[in-house]
This record gives C-alpha cells, sequence and structure tokens, in this order.
C-alpha cells in the first residue's frame, strides 16, 4: 500500500527528527540554564523570544526564515558569498526551521528541571572538591534526567507534527524537505485518501507512544 | 590566625553589613534572631555569595574580593546547611565517598568519623530513606571526610534528638581540638553554643553586635540578662568537678551566703568576690556578677536579700551552687530569648 516516497518521507522525517532534538538539546542546556539562574532584566524578554514559536503561526516563522535563508536573506547570501549554497528548500533549511519552531519544547522543561534543582546541591559538590565540570555532570545532569527526557521527547515528538514551517521553508521536495506532514497533506490534495489514511494513523500511533513515555513517567525518587 | 569578613549585602529585610574578624581556630558559634543574617554571613564565607560584594581572607590567604574570588572547591569547606543536602541520587556511601575521594590527604581518618556519627548502617541507604536526623549526621560525617581546612555549620543538629544531639556536641568539639579545625556555627540552640563555642558572634539587622570570647560576651548585654549564664572552667576551689571541664552555671542556680554553710545538700560552695551588681530582666532582682580566680559567674538575687544581707560590691561571699544544676542541660531557644527584647 505505502510507496516508495512515503519510506522516503518517513525515513527523512526520522531523520529530521533526531537531528533537530541531538542540537536543540545542546543549544537548549546552556539557555535553560541561564533563565533558570540569572538575576538579569533581560531574562523576561529572552524568555518571550524564546516562547514566540508557541503562539506566532507557523507561517509567520517560516515567512521570514524563507526571507532570510534564500538566495537574497542575510544568510542564504552570506552563505552563497563565501562559495555555499543559500538554505531555502534544503534539508539544513528545514533542520533550522525546526529548530527554532521548537526551541520553547526544549528550554521550558530544562528551565523548570534546572530551577527544581536549585544552586545548591552544585554548591555543595564544589565544596566537596569537585570542579564546576564534574560537579554538572556528576550531579546536575542525573538529578536534571527528568527534565532532558521530557525535552527530548517532546521536541521529537513536535517535529515529526511539523508542517506550516516545513511547507514555508522547504516546500515538498522529495527526500530533500518531503516529510510525513507534507507527504499527507499532497495525498489529500491528490484525493489519495488510502495513503493519507495509512501515515496518519500512523503518526497519531507514534504520537500516542511518546506522550505516554512523556506523561507516564514516574516522578524521581 | 584569622578569618577577616567584609561583606555588604542586599537582602529581603535589611541588608548585612558586616566587618568582622574571627579567630580561625576553635569553634565559634554565630548567634542571633532569625533573619538577622547568620545563615548569609556563612554564605559569604563559603563564596555563594555574588562575587564583588565581599572581602573575605583566611589566614593568608585572600579568597574574595572586588575583583577576584577564590572558587568553592579550592577553599576546602565543609559545609553542613541547614536544608538537607545529600545527593538524592547516590547511596550514602556514594554520598561519603564523593569529597573523600577528592581530598589530596586524608588527615581525618574514614573509620573514626564512620564510627563517630553513626552512619556505618546506612551505607547502602537512598537519602529519601533516612530521617531528617540521619540525614544531618551522614552530611556531617561527608563534611568531614572530605578532609576541610574550615568547617561551616549551619544548624547542623536540629533534627537530632537530645541524646545524640549531645554525642555530636562533644565529638565536633573533639574534632574541632585534635585536628586544630576551625569551625563556624550557627545555632538557636543555647545549650550547644554554651557548651562547644570558644568564641561568639551576635548579629542583629545583619549587623554585627558584638564579637569576642564566650566568657566575655556572655559577661555583656544583652546576654547577660537575657540569658544570666556564666561559662567557667574547672578547677575552682570550693567546686566539685573533674579538672578543665567547661561548665555552664545559671544565675538563677547561684545562691550567696555571707559564711559556707556547713551541713548543706549543696556540695558546691566557692568563695568569691562581689565584682559587681546588674540590672536583671526580672522585677525585683538583681544579676550580682561574682569573681574567682579570674572567672566571673552569676547569681540572680532578690533586693530583698541584697538589703538583708547587706551585700556591697567588693565584698567577699559564699556562692552555693547546686551539683545537679550544673549538669543540667538548659534547652532555650535563642531565637525567642532574643526577639523579646525588642
Amino acid at each position: 500500500m505505502l510507496q516508495a516516497t512515503d519510506y522516503q518521507a518517513i525515513a527523512l522525517t526520522l531523520q529530521l527528527a533526531t537531528v533537530t532534538t541531538v542540537i536543540l538539546l545542546v543549544l537548549a542546556t546552556p539557555l535553560a540554564w541561564w533563565l533558570a539562574f540569572t538575576s538579569s532584566r533581560w531574562r523576561g524578554w529572552v524568555q518571550a523570544i524564546v516562547a514566540m514559536p508557541l503562539v506566532l503561526p507557523p507561517t509567520v516563522l517560516g515567512f521570514y526564515l524563507l526571507l532570510a535563508l534564500g538566495p537574497n536573506g542575510f544568510i542564504g547570501a552570506s552563505l552563497e558569498a563565501l562559495g555555499g549554497r543559500h538554505l531555502a528548500f534544503s534539508f539544513a533549511g528545514i533542520v533550522i526551521g525546526s529548530i527554532i519552531y521548537s526551541l520553547p519544547f526544549a528550554v521550558q522543561p530544562l528551565t523548570e528541571a534546572f530551577r527544581a534543582m536549585g544552586r545548591r546541591p552544585l554548591q555543595v559538590a564544589e565544596s566537596l572538591g569537585a570542579s564546576r565540570w564534574h560537579a554538572l555532570r556528576t550531579i546536575a545532569l542525573p538529578l536534571c534526567r527528568g527534565g532532558f527526557v521530557v525535552a527530548a521527547t517532546l521536541v521529537f515528538a513536535h517535529t515529526l507534527g511539523e508542517f506550516g514551517v516545513i511547507l514555508m521553508i522547504g516546500g515538498s521536495i522529495p527526500g530533500e524537505t518531503q516529510v510525513l506532514s507534507v507527504l499527507i497533506y499532497d495525498h489529500t490534495e491528490a484525493l489519495n485518501y488510502s495513503a493519507a489514511h495509512a501515515l496518519s494513523l500512523g503518526l497519531i500511533a507514534v504520537a500516542v507512544v511518546v506522550l505516554a513515555i512523556v506523561y507516564g513517567r514516574r516522578p524521581a525518587a | 590566625m584569622t578569618l577577616s569578613v567584609k561583606a555588604t549585602l542586599a537582602r529581603q529585610h535589611f541588608p548585612l553589613a558586616v566587618d568582622v574578624t574571627l579567630p580561625s581556630t576553635g569553634i565559634t558559634a554565630i548567634v542571633g534572631a532569625s533573619g538577622s543574617g547568620k545563615t548569609s554571613l556563612l554564605e559569604v564565607i563559603a563564596g555563594l555569595t555574588p562575587a564583588g560584594t565581599a572581602e573575605v581572607h583566611f589566614n593568608e590567604h585572600l579568597w574574595q574580593d572586588a575583583n577576584s574570588r577564590m572558587p568553592l572547591a579550592e577553599r576546602r569547606i565543609g559545609l553542613v546547611l541547614q536544608e538537607p543536602s545529600l545527593f538524592p541520587h547516590l547511596t550514602v556511601l556514594e554520598n561519603l565517598r564523593y569529597g573523600w575521594q577528592r581530598a589530596a590527604q586524608h588527615y581525618v581518618s574514614w573509620d573514626e568519623v564512620i564510627n563517630n556519627c553513626g552512619v556505618a548502617d546506612l551505607l547502602t541507604q537512598k537519602p529519601s530513606q533516612l530521617s531528617g536526623g540521619q540525614q544531618q549526621r551522614v552530611a556531617f560525617a561527608r563534611a568531614l571526610l572530605a578532609q576541610p581546612q574550615l568547617l561551616l555549620l549551619d544548624e547542623p543538629f536540629s533534627a537530632l534528638d537530645e541524646a545524640t544531639r549531645q554525642q555530636f556536641v562533644d565529638y565536633l568539639r573533639q574534632v574541632a581540638t585534635r585536628y586544630q579545625l576551625p569551625v563556624l556555627f550557627v545555632s538557636h540552640q543555647l545549650s550547644d553554643i554554651a557548651e562547644v563555642s570558644d568564641h561568639l558572634v551576635l548579629l542583629q539587622r545583619g549587623q554585627v553586635l558584638s564579637s569576642g570570647p564566650l566568657p566575655q560576651q556572655l559577661r555583656q548585654e544583652p546576654l547577660r540578662s537575657l540569658l544570666g549564664m556564666s561559662v567557667v572552667s574547672t578547677p575552682l576551689p570550693g567546686l566539685n568537678e573533674p579538672a578543665q571541664q567547661r561548665l555552664r552555671i545559671y544565675a538563677r542556680d547561684v545562691s550567696l551566703s555571707l559564711q559556707p554553710v556547713p551541713h548543706s545538700s549543696v556540695r558546691n560552695q566557692i568563695t568569691c568576690v562581689i565584682f559587681a551588681v546588674h540590672e536583671s530582666h526580672r522585677a525585683g532582682e538583681r544579676l550580682v556578677e561574682l569573681e574567682c580566680q579570674q572567672q566571673y559567674f552569676f547569681a540572680l538575687v532578690s533586693d530583698e536579700a541584697w538589703q538583708q544581707l547587706a551585700l556591697r560590691v567588693g565584698q567577699s561571699v559564699v556562692a552555693h551552687v547546686k551539683a545537679a544544676a550544673l549538669h543540667h542541660s538548659f534547652i532555650q531557644p535563642l531565637r525567642e530569648s532574643i526577639s523579646e527584647t525588642r
């Protein structure tokens, strides 16, 4: 029932979600740390900007990203000037879009986890002779593991369901930017309802499983 | 050998503004009403407050000033905080080893600490399985095992029952003496302070009200009329106690006579001189300060008795102290007694 393009879209979607999750965790951790502990007056503004993708229509994000990443945009033009290629309608482009779109889903659980832990455990670890980095690795990371699991699963699931931003930046190029949500849209447009059904039900099943993992976690002892 | 602390720190109610030099030997008690800045002072010394708010010197080392701050890991401070601070994801053994394995030299022995702190049976447990008192014992053991050069204790024994607390107070005294380990100690428990500390810092509204050796501080206001307590070291002639022991004597347990009283049930009869007389916080009574071999203690005497016996400063008298009163552990939260004076 599924065609080669369907399998290709499934693989591309999983790849996009994985890459986005990995990059986003690396980027969101220091940002969340700063938000959790800073007393800077800019904290509110930064938090607002991080939360923007929650309220803006994905098309708005996608529109400005398309302009920035395209051949005449600030980023796209700079890349071309350096001998590269602009990022509109490319996998790299939709990865950037996904990262921005899912940013709050990574930053918010991590900020909460860091805040719940507080500074005390790290201060105590340092008083016991641990370097800052060692204290982070042996104390903060295990204590905030729940926050990392929630952030990773939410970002992964949210990226699976992304549509508007990808359509704006990436279009629907098989093997490059044609992810599941976009392909389902294409199938529906083509009145290929059975294929749309198969992919949609698959996505629903994955979403249920992932969210069950997130919300079914026992609170850490 | 001193620990000097200069700090100006904005806090919730009133700022911490201290400039104090403490001995970096022996046990120093930090006392004051809640919110007076005791914990903040410890945090400044531990380096937990922002750089630029404090200047801290420990002996010849600069720990912190406007431009630099020595990382906490290098200060080698044993930190025991008020709230439980064990690492919840590690067992008791792993918690204890966390600091132990990072220490360059081990002058405090593992077995000694494990046995004295009574944590040998807890090693395989997780902190969540422990009672509040057990957690405090483990936290104290962990701080000692990290081989600190300074111990900072914030209400370290608040969750212990009376008997265990007494053991820990004794052990703290031993540790401080045996390893020449300076200790800064925040406690509301008057009995702890009188028993262990050599030096006392009294904080009020973020400022140091007074600071000095314990016997001297107890002779001064506000502690004098608040507590009516003194600390003497035996032997004093007429005091039937083993040598080299610190004794707390409460003014209300001391009575005076002009001559020794034979056939009395009171065994301790100390011949001394009336050094001064002070107002008491109770109406109709006065606090008589007595001197014997340069040690000072108080007797609480009614105005009536004072006049009847025709007592005066400089007079020689006999102080009677019930032996039972010398051992009696008197528990009174200092917080309450200090806030009463407001």
